[in-house]
């Protein structure tokens, strides 16, 4: 029996480490690539070998088998290879490796060539990758601003020529040895042969250490002007899914500006994009820890690209009672089916109202509207509210929600255009707060609206449009305003160096800010003897010079070819950028608008939309994109589809089974209201107004036109300065400030106590009429605080309370404010 | 009862002649602000300043009378404070819409401009309480709805119905009548809504006409509709009055072609709102109608439209006669052609006719001129209400830049037409005019006149400022500035037209060279009795020209009210009329000079004594100059190097003091000048910026040969 169990244990243990098995078929793994030449002294490439189907073809579900495939070189004096799949180039020739996975084998053949006696390494395509590989050009290191122990290096390598005089001439040339190479401190140091604050960096007798012991020796030759750039990298595979415990090794390839690529696994960088979900070493190879959809990222040389890995958390779902209700819920619930989620259901009709109200106007129903529909037996119901809300209807009667929209919509993007007194005119400051009210009100297509920004003149007091170059007063700034609001990308970095995250250079940044290069300004007496406005006017000239070349750059837009215009630049920007053949113009603006709606978008931040931060739904992102830019730009038409989904109207409640989700919508994302959409609704709900400073009694929180206020209530609850274009500014995050001013704060609670507010009316009788019931007081309370009836057992929980009270008003109050405490008033959910 | 009435009578008139620290009046509103034509209403008008006394009412234009209605005398042994003051008008029903300066004369002097607006509709005034939807006011359409902005946070309500689909104009004066106002030192910017009865906004202005809103808008729907206006920043002020002309009739904003000769038919277009099927008109205007910007009623069929600005002028038009002129190569296609054959091409002087008909639009001309030419290219078309914010350009034939121009300065004020006012040609051949919109718009409102002529030396003059008060016994003074053009350099002869008979002028020079100001004495005699008439201001000079022939100029001046900038500075306007006004004595009742004479050689100095006569109880501070100074110089008729020695001077005369001295020096570098008349001033402040100027009789200053 025991030794029974031996066996048994012995084969189950065995059977753990086992090799893995051939799939049935003629082949059972591929190896990518299939050919390899390797070019010049310790050139190196990786081998990815892959479980096939038996069909003989691989796919993002297929196992990789990398790590558990034994590899040997048939001579090694031409070309080596490592456990990992790793060959190295030693000599010129030619020599298969075998790839060996049980009993099955494959051969790759290996060509070597233009291995040197005294190998030629170049500074810019070895030296520079190394130093990034190796971290010794990062931000916190040698590039900081003054470097580190007086070695200054350029971040990322942006400077060629600067780096190399610091590796070679600065500190009177103590930093080589020409004679002994190895010798050198440029060596040592990261080596750990001598102490180094950065730690060990380099292995001795590394390929990357005899690499740069190569260079040395040749003479540390300067970077050559017409090496070839990286144009492009490319990662395979680009996708996987799989499930926890997977291990994928990473290829990674670079295309140059000559046309030739290389394999650069060995020092392209790696960042895992999700860290509870996967980690990924220094070689390339990623192991997946936790469920969840995220890419790894993948830079090399200026230039990035992503491998997205899939790891459902179910197998299969039924998605039982789903019904798509336009494209939106299609492509949702495909990607329910990839992960294996199982969305919660639809939300009851009272959360839905509110929802919507605050969603698309960010206001509360009233207690008529609130009773009304949810009395309201029609099918369709939910979305004729929807048209109501939106103005779509056609009749005025119904469309009664145009300018609490309108208001809603101004203040959201007041806040992104960073309309504000601060430093300008008053006049300005409502010239383009009335003009978005107008855009807003009138449903302006969304390009049209871009296009007047983009290329606004005139008075600032007369043409809204205008005050955003008062806003962003140089090209600089209108630059990063002008893409992160449209465009969806965050320019900031490349103004001082290459993008970490991204391709853009330099280049690139100054490139488009030549749009910007001639507006200017001058003064107007239009407005009368005290008028003092000022116009924004094009001049013939104005360029823009790249900050480290001094070479003037034309006009280009982001990944394109220099455009321009006679009389104004901006208008050729204008053309490219709202062009339904731009793709990003598109997916940058429903990205937001997905965010705004659903809590979070496609892309989030979503203003930092790159190839190494994709969309959580592809398909969903270019559906929605298209739909957008074939409406017209219609903004109201692409709410009116987000909310008339499914998807949109899911309970806030997540199910035991989507519970981890933070990104797909298997549930409505709960967001706490803004500080203006609060004050607002505690104003509704306690029957009181806010009085704010030279507005007029009545003024509703949602249409303040300025960034500031004197107003308490709205500075702790986050209402944004207006001194960034960044989404971000406005915060959504709770603080421990806003729980205990709504708690003990003295604005609320005089509020609910105002003599002539809610309660004080109820407990009024009015002339000719009964005094209101318990049930009713309860009830009105219930309904304008939460948008709907109390249960039968908050209802009696209420009447327990009034018999402990001091006195009907204390208890109206104390429950009033308890509603307005609760998570149901505070967040839209 | 007779010795009670003689009591009366004399007390009142004691009250009408001792005062102190008299100011004339300054007006700050009209309430109501408009007047319908064919019909008697009454204004109230408010002052800073009392209008007690107050005998008439001046109003340019024809077609409106006006008359004090005389406030209840509630004491009679003091002045009273006259702050609100009513005015009976009679419009006649031909009377020509549009705003007219207002001044009421006073005891105390003519008082600064107020604005009144002539409208064709019912004058409806604000209820005061209307301030919310629910208390808004109702009214009947068409109307003219004149109200008040008067406070910060003031939101005025109408509501109006629509029986059936219709269009209505709502057109704002508010903010255009205030740069008239002497002391308003922050101007309305209204912005006007229309809501539907369900309280949804259906339309918005805020911005058309400078900071007064404009709004052509059709109601489809027939029902209830509310009007709703306010500040724009929700400020408000108590004289910031408003007028609402609601109607469905026809809103000419331009015409094109803009420029006209008078006594010559026009076939123009009307551009506006609302307009007639065709738009067209066949004008002839009058062949007496000054040259320069007319105000003219275009003659529709039903009725005429509103009054329109265009340019009347006595040069050949030439009317932009083809669209393919938008590059300079299109319009120089062929440098060996005849420029005759051009399409584009100008003779000059003209004034060209033309319209920047679409975004982006520009338009090319092609001229010829001859080495040293010198041309003057200036737009109208701004000043005309055209939406144009124009910018040309000279380019030579290989399409360079040799001048261009955005904005121009006429007089004290600038403005978004475009002149380029003395360009050299640098050699003999073709040329291009170039026009375009700064910003790139176009349309058929983006209309223009371009006047291009020889650019000759001419000079223009500016009256400051635009009332002068005097009495018997104490002169008034004014001061004129010259602008010299194109290389002037001639002397100016100042002349008075239109002085009222007992009122006799001594009309100072403005000296040749870089002389810039020159002065009038005003006389009364007693006989002059309460004379009050708007009068002109001329220049005449002799200019000599490159040929050597001598060619006589004049120019009539443009008079300038002066106003109470923010801060305290002063600043200009310009207004139709300069008004003489002869009114008591009051605060001083006589200037006497120990010399009006004087010669100085150069080195030398010479004193004069001044002696006051007060007003028996006045006893306020008293400055006398020589120059126009208010915190800074504006004015200065010495000759140059005479210069006030203040340190040998007594100019501040304070405690009742009534004698000073004014001591005048020659440099010894002063050139020898006949007989300069000078303006020697007593003046008594009446605020941080405003004066009162009794003169003393015209001095001459003579500076001999060394």
């Amino acid at each position: 029996m025991n030794r029974l169990l031996l066996a048994v244990v012995v084969s189950f243990v065995g059977n753990l480490f086992a090799q893995p098995t051939m799939a049935d078929g003629p082949d059972g793994f591929s190896v990518t690539p299939a050919e390899v030449r390797l070019t010049g002294n310790l050139a190196r490439a990786q081998l990815v070998v892959t479980r096939a189907d038996a069909g003989g073809q691989v796919g993002e579900r297929s196992d990789d088998l990398t790590h558990g495939a034994a590899f040997q070189s048939s001579d090694v004096n031409v070309v080596s290879v490592d456990s990992r799949g790793q060959v190295l180039a030693k000599a010129n020739g030619s020599a298969k490796v075998s790839v060996k996975i049980g009993d099955a084998m494959k051969e790759v053949t290996v060509t070597v060539a233009k291995v040197e006696p005294t190998a030629k390494v170049g500074f810019v395509e070895q030296v520079t990758p190394i130093l990034n590989k190796a971290g010794c050009s990062m931000g916190a290191c040698h590039a900081a601003q003054y470097g580190q122990g007086g070695f200054k290096l350029s971040v990322f390598g942006s400077e060629l020529d600067q780096d190399r005089e610091a590796i070679v001439r600065d500190r009177a040339q103590r930093r080589l040895s020409l004679v002994e190479p190895g010798e050198s401190l440029f060596l040592k140091k990261p080596t750990m042969q001598l102490p180094h604050g950065g730690g060990k960096r380099l292995a001795v007798n590394s390929v990357d250490y005899e690499l740069l012991k190569a260079w040395i020796a040749n003479g540390a030759l300067a970077p050559d002007a017409k090496a070839p750039l990286v144009t492009k990298v490319s990662v395979f595979p680009a996708k996987r899914v799989g499930v926890v415990g997977l291990k994928q090794q990473l290829r990674v390839e670079a295309t140059y500006s000559d046309g030739t690529t290389r394999d650069v696994t060995a020092w392209a960088k790696y960042d895992s994009m999700d860290d509870g979900m996967m980690s990924v070493n220094g070689d390339g190879l990623v192991t997946v820890t936790g469920q969840g959809q995220a890419p790894v990222m993948v830079r090399f040389e200026g230039q990035a690209e992503i491998a997205l890995f899939v790891i459902p958390y179910r197998d299969s779902v039924e998605l039982t009672g789903w019904q798509n209700n336009n494209f939106i819920d299609e492509l949702a619930s495909a990607k329910f089916k990839e992960l294996g989620i199982d969305p919660s259901p639809l939300c009851d009709d009272a959360t839905f109202l509110r929802r919507a109200f605050l969603d698309a106007t960010g206001s509360l129903p009233t207690i008529e509207e609130t009773t009304a529909f949810l009395a309201d037996t029609d099918a369709n119901k939910r979305t004729k509210l929807i048209d109501r809300l939106l103005g779509l209807t056609g009749d005025p009667k119904l469309d009664i929600y145009n300018d609490a929209y309108s208001a809603w919509w101004t203040l959201k993007w007041s806040d992104l255009l960073r309309n504000t007194t601060a430093g300008r005119a008053e006049q300005g400051m409502w010239s383009m707060h009335n003009w978005l009210r107008t855009v807003f009100r009138e449903n302006s297509p969304y390009d049209r609206l871009v296009r007047e920004l983009v290329t606004a003149k005139g008075s600032v007091f007369s043409n809204g449009p205008a005050n955003y170059y008062s806003v962003n007063n140089n090209p600089t700034e209108a630059t990063e305003a002008t893409v992160q609001l449209f465009l969806g990308v965050r320019m900031e970095c490349a103004k001082c160096h290459h993008h970490p995250f991204e391709k853009y250079t330099q280049g690139d940044y100054y490139g488009f800010a030549a749009f910007f290069a001639r507006v200017s300004n001058k003064g107007s007496e239009e407005f009368g003897l005290f008028g003092g406005e000022s116009v924004v006017i094009i001049r013939n000239a104005g360029e823009v010079n790249h900050p480290k070349t001094g070479k003037r750059l034309p006009p280009t837009p982001l990944e394109g070819e220099p455009i321009d215009h006679p009389l104004d630049r901006r208008i050729a920007l204008a053309d490219w950028m709202t062009s339904k053949e731009n793709a990003m113009f598109a997916r940058s603006i429903v990205n937001r608008y997905m965010g705004y709606l659903m809590g979070r978008g496609l892309v989030d931040p979503v203003d930092d939309m790159r190839s190494t931060n994709p969309p959580s739904n592809p398909p969903l992102m270019d559906a929605l994109a298209k739909h957008f830019a074939d409406s017209g730009f219609n903004l109201k038409q692409l709410m009116r589809t987000i909310m008339t989904s499914r998807l949109y109207q899911l309970d806030s409640q997540p199910t035991a089974t989507n519970a981890s989700d933070h990104r797909f919508y298997s549930y409505y994302r709960v967001k706490r209201l803004s500080a203006e959409s609060l004050l607002d609704a505690i104003d509704r709900a306690a029957g009181t107004q806010t009085k704010f400073k030279n507005l007029p009694l009545g003024t509703r929180a949602i249409e303040l036109p300025d960034a500031e206020y004197p107003d308490f209530f709205l500075n702790v609850f986050a209402k944004p300065k207006r001194a960034s274009v960044c989404e971000c500014e406005r915060s959504p995050d709770e603080n421990l400030a806003q729980a205990l001013h709504t708690l003990n704060g003295d604005i609320l609670a005089n509020k609910i106590a105002d003599a002539k507010g809610r309660i004080a009316k109820l407990l009024t009788a009015e002339k000719d009429k009964p005094a209101k019931s318990h049930d009713e007081i309860v009830r009105e309370l219930y309904l304008a605080a939460l948008c709907r009836l109390p249960s039968d057992a908050e209802l009696a929980a209420s009447k327990q309370f009034l018999n402990t009270a001091g006195s009907p008003k204390e208890c109206y109050e104390d429950l009033l404010w308890a509603l307005i405490n609760s998570k149901q008033f505070l967040f839209v959910r | 009862m007779r010795r009670l009435i003689c009591a009366v009578t004399l007390i009142l008139a004691c009250a009408q002649s001792v005062s102190a620290q008299t100011a004339y009046p300054m007006l700050m509103s009209l309430k109501p602000v408009a007047v319908q034509v064919g019909t008697t209403s009454e204004i109230t008008v408010n002052s800073r300043y009392s209008m007690h006394a107050a005998e008439s009412v001046l109003i340019t234009g024809g077609g409106v009378l006006a008359e004090v209605i005389p406030p209840e005398v509630t004491k009679v042994d003091k002045a009273p404070n006259v702050l609100a003051l009513k005015i009976k008008f009679v419009v006649a029903a031909d009377a020509s819409p549009g705003v007219r300066d207002l001044r009421v004369l006073t005891a105390q002097g003519v008082s600064t401009v107020a604005q009144l607006v002539v409208v064709e509709d019912p004058v409806i005034a604000e209820n005061p309480k209307n301030d919310t939807v629910v208390e808004a006011q109702p009214i009947t359409l068409p109307a003219t709805v004149c109200g008040c902005i008067e406070k910060a946070e003031d939101v005025d309500f109408y509501k109006f119905k629509i029986d059936a689909p219709t269009s209505l104009i709502f057109h704002v004066r508010s903010q255009r009548l205030q740069d008239r106002i002497h002391d308003l030192q922050a101007h309305s910017d209204p912005i006007l809504t229309i809501r539907n009865a369900q309280g949804s906004t259906i339309a918005a202005s805020d911005n058309a006409f400078f900071a007064d809103p404009f709004l052509s808008h059709r109601f489809e729907q027939p029902g209830e509709y509310l009007l709703e206006i306010r500040d724009v920043r929700f400020t408000g002020n108590q004289y910031w009055e408003y007028a609402v002309e609601i109607h469905s009739r026809p809103f000419v904003r331009t015409a094109y072609p803009l420029a006209i000769t008078a006594g010559k038919e026009s076939k123009l277009t009307a551009i506006g709102y609302q307009l007639p099927a065709d738009p067209s008109v066949t004008l002839t205007p009058a062949s007496d109608l000054p040259l320069g910007i007319n105000r003219l009623r275009l003659p529709f069929a039903q009725r005429p439209s509103n009054p329109v600005p265009l340019y009347v002028t006595a040069l050949p038009t030439i009317a932009e006669t083809t669209e393919d002129n938008n590059a300079p190569e299109k319009v120089i296609t062929d440098l060996k052609s005849e420029i005759s054959n051009l399409k584009s091409q100008i003779t000059i002087p003209c004034v060209i006719n033309g319209r920047i008909e679409s975004p982006g639009d520009i338009d090319c001309f092609a001229f010829e001129a001859k080495k040293d030419d010198k041309l003057s290219f200036e737009v109208k078309a701004r000043r005309l209400q055209s939406e144009l914010d124009s910018t040309i350009r000279i380019l030579n034939s290989t399409g360079a830049t040799l001048a261009e121009n955005d904005d121009a300065r006429f007089g004290k004020r600038g403005s978004a037409d475009s002149w380029i006012e003395t360009w050299t040609a640098p050699a003999d051949g073709k040329y291009v005019l170039e026009i375009r919109d700064m910003h790139l718009r176009g349309g058929d409102s983006f209309v223009y006149a371009i006047e291009v002529a020889p650019a000759r030396p001419y000079f223009n003059l500016q009256a400051d400022t635009d009332k002068t008060n005097f009495s018997p016994g104490v002169n008034g003074v004014m001061w004129v500035k010259v602008e010299r053009k194109n290389g002037f350099t001639g002397a100016v002869q100042l002349h008075v037209d239109g002085l009222p008979a007992g009122v006799t002028a001594e009309c100072g020079r403005i000296l040749p060279d870089k002389g810039t100001d020159g002065c009038i004495v005003f006389k009364a005699t007693p006989e002059a009795g309460r004379a009050v008439s708007p009068i002109v201001i001329r220049g005449t000079a002799v200019q000599a020209q490159a040929d050597g022939q001598m060619t006589e100029l004049s120019a009539t001046a443009t008079t300038y009210q002066e106003t109470y900038q923010p801060g305290g500075g002063r600043g200009h306007w310009p207004v139709e009329q300069h008004v003489l006004a002869v009114i008591p004595a009051h605060d001083i009742r006589g200037i006497k000079l120990s010399a009006a004479d004087i010669t100085l050689k150069p080195g030398e100095s010479k004193t004069i004594d001044v002696t006051i006569e007060r007003a028996p109880d006045f006893k306020a501070n008293i400055s006398l100059d020589v120059t126009m100074t208010h915190l800074s110089l504006f004015a200065d008729t010495l000759p140059p190097g005479v210069t006030l020695d203040g340190n040998k001077s007594r100019t501040l005369l304070s405690n009742g003091a009534t004698q000073g001295t004014i001591t005048l020096t020659a440099s010894k570098e002063a050139a020898p000048i006949e007989r300069q008349l000078i303006g020697l001033t007593a003046n008594i402040s009446l605020n941080f910026v405003v004066k009162t100027t009794f003169s003393a009789e015209p001095v001459f200053v003579t500076v001999a040969k060394p």
